[in-house]
């Protein structure tokens, strides 16, 4: 199973609600769990919950026994890290409904293979920084594919929450890139 | 020169040199153009063009020195909205092939492309092309095409191993026939890439390629090693069959040809 799959398979998981979900195939078995009880929990006005609590479990275990390593952290930073930064950044006094907010974060994925640059060039500040406001149409970042440079621009007017990739890092296609509040 | 617009995906799209803006000095083409669409509608197949450009891009540390009014610096203005992002190098492929098939015309001159879009003729630089997209989710919204060309400057930096047109020709040469010789040709297979015409403008500009199907000396890092250009992946990356039968992709900054 491809990690965007696992990826897709997680977001599903986490939106159905369901506590478990066990998924074999011939060679590959792969178990999600949520952990509806601290969801709950953090619905409390006033409770901080530990954001670990938050993240679905995932467990692969392979065939071969030596495999057997979680595939969780690489699998669930795009999900999951919604959840995680809505904890970070809001104060205890405001964790009233912070799992819907967190749902309607957006992630600005790059749209191809390439090197991603936080700046026009190095000696020009960067385009956008944590809790900057956006609107549509305004540039994230350059990604260079082969010689041909990109500015991605932003499809949501909104504040950026998080930035995912370090300046000058190699990035894959569909890598999530920013978590934007459009709210 | 098969054109088939009536083939796929059509928009409407302007011949490209059809409109020009002609500007004695600027600091760089392609930002005179991004400042322009960004402030007011340009249409499709705008070409900007200077006599002098005081900070003309190239890849950092090469920089540009031209003469002013002796080469061909400008920009065009395309919109390929038809294509996603991560197909964007289809247009440097239209582009690179377009060049060098308006300078045979022309000149009869045959130039080559090193991978992936520095021209050259004799193993020496003659010109370079600078691509700068906006995207907008998936797709491309605009696409700035810088062209810097050599061509009536008869003496270049020895260090940067670069030649002029002229010099080849040994003859002073009309920058305005090269020009829309050059435009026509960018035109013709940018309107093969709106009829959906991919694959031909892939397959030419693979034997368009400096090396191509040839044994090479190339360096990663610090390891040098002979192999055969093949294939250019569908997102622009060199594939290079190793003495060993292996088949490798590189991104640009990963590979040094050397020549």
């Amino acid at each position: 199973m491809k990690l965007t799959e696992i990826q897709d398979l997680i977001k599903f998981v986490a939106k159905a609600g369901v506590n478990e979900v066990e998924i074999e195939q011939k060679d590959f078995k792969i178990t999600i769990k949520s952990d509806s009880l601290a969801r709950k929990k953090s619905n409390v006005p006033g409770e901080t919950q530990v954001v670990q609590q938050q993240i679905p479990v995932v467990t692969a275990p392979m065939t071969a026994p030596l495999t057997a390593a979680p595939v969780a952290p690489a699998a669930v930073p795009e999900q999951a890290s919604s959840a995680a930064v809505q904890e970070h950044t809001k104060v205890p006094s405001e964790t009233e409904s912070k799992s819907d907010d967190s749902a309607n974060y957006i992630t600005v994925k790059s749209p191809m293979i390439g090197t991603f640059y936080r700046r026009p060039t190095p000696d020009k500040p960067l385009f956008v920084e944590v809790g900057d406001t956006v609107k549509e149409g305004d540039v994230l970042c350059i990604v260079e594919a082969m010689k041909l440079f990109n500015e991605i621009e932003s499809e949501v007017s909104g504040r950026i929450v998080k930035v995912l990739v370090d300046d000058s890092s190699p990035i894959e296609y569909d890598q999530p890139l920013f978590l934007v509040d459009p709210s | 020169m098969p054109i088939n617009p009536t083939h796929g995906q059509m928009t409407t799209i302007n011949v490209i040199g059809h409109n020009t803006v002609r500007l004695d000095s600027v600091d760089s083409t392609n930002n005179y153009a991004a400042k322009q669409i960004n402030q007011t509608f340009v249409p499709e197949g705008t070409v900007i063009l200077a006599d002098n450009q005081t900070a003309g891009k190239g890849q950092p540390g090469n920089s540009w020195h031209s003469i002013p009014g002796k080469n061909l610096t400008f920009s065009l203005i395309l919109r390929p909205t038809f294509l996603l992002a991560n197909d964007q190098f289809l247009i440097s492929m239209a582009v690179s092939i377009g060049i060098r098939e308006g300078i045979y015309a022309e000149l009869g001159i045959w130039i080559d492309i090193k991978w992936p879009n520095d021209l050259f003729h004799n193993n020496k630089k003659i010109g370079g092309i600078l691509i700068e997209n906006q995207i907008s989710g998936k797709s491309i919204s605009s696409s700035i095409v810088g062209i810097g060309l050599n061509v009536n400057q008869r003496n270049l930096p020895v260090t940067n191993n670069a030649n002029s047109l002229a010099n080849i020709c040994g003859e002073e040469l009309d920058l305005e026939q090269i020009l829309d010789s050059i435009l026509s040709k960018i035109n013709a297979y940018y309107l093969q890439l709106v009829g959906g015409g991919r694959m031909s403008v892939k397959t030419r500009y693979l034997q368009s390629l400096l090396l191509y199907k040839q044994i090479g000396w190339y360096r990663k890092g610090d390891k040098s090693f002979a192999g055969s250009i093949v294939d250019v992946s569908d997102n622009g990356q060199l594939v290079i069959k190793l003495e060993s039968g292996e088949l490798t992709k590189f991104n640009f900054q990963e590979i040094k040809f050397l020549l």
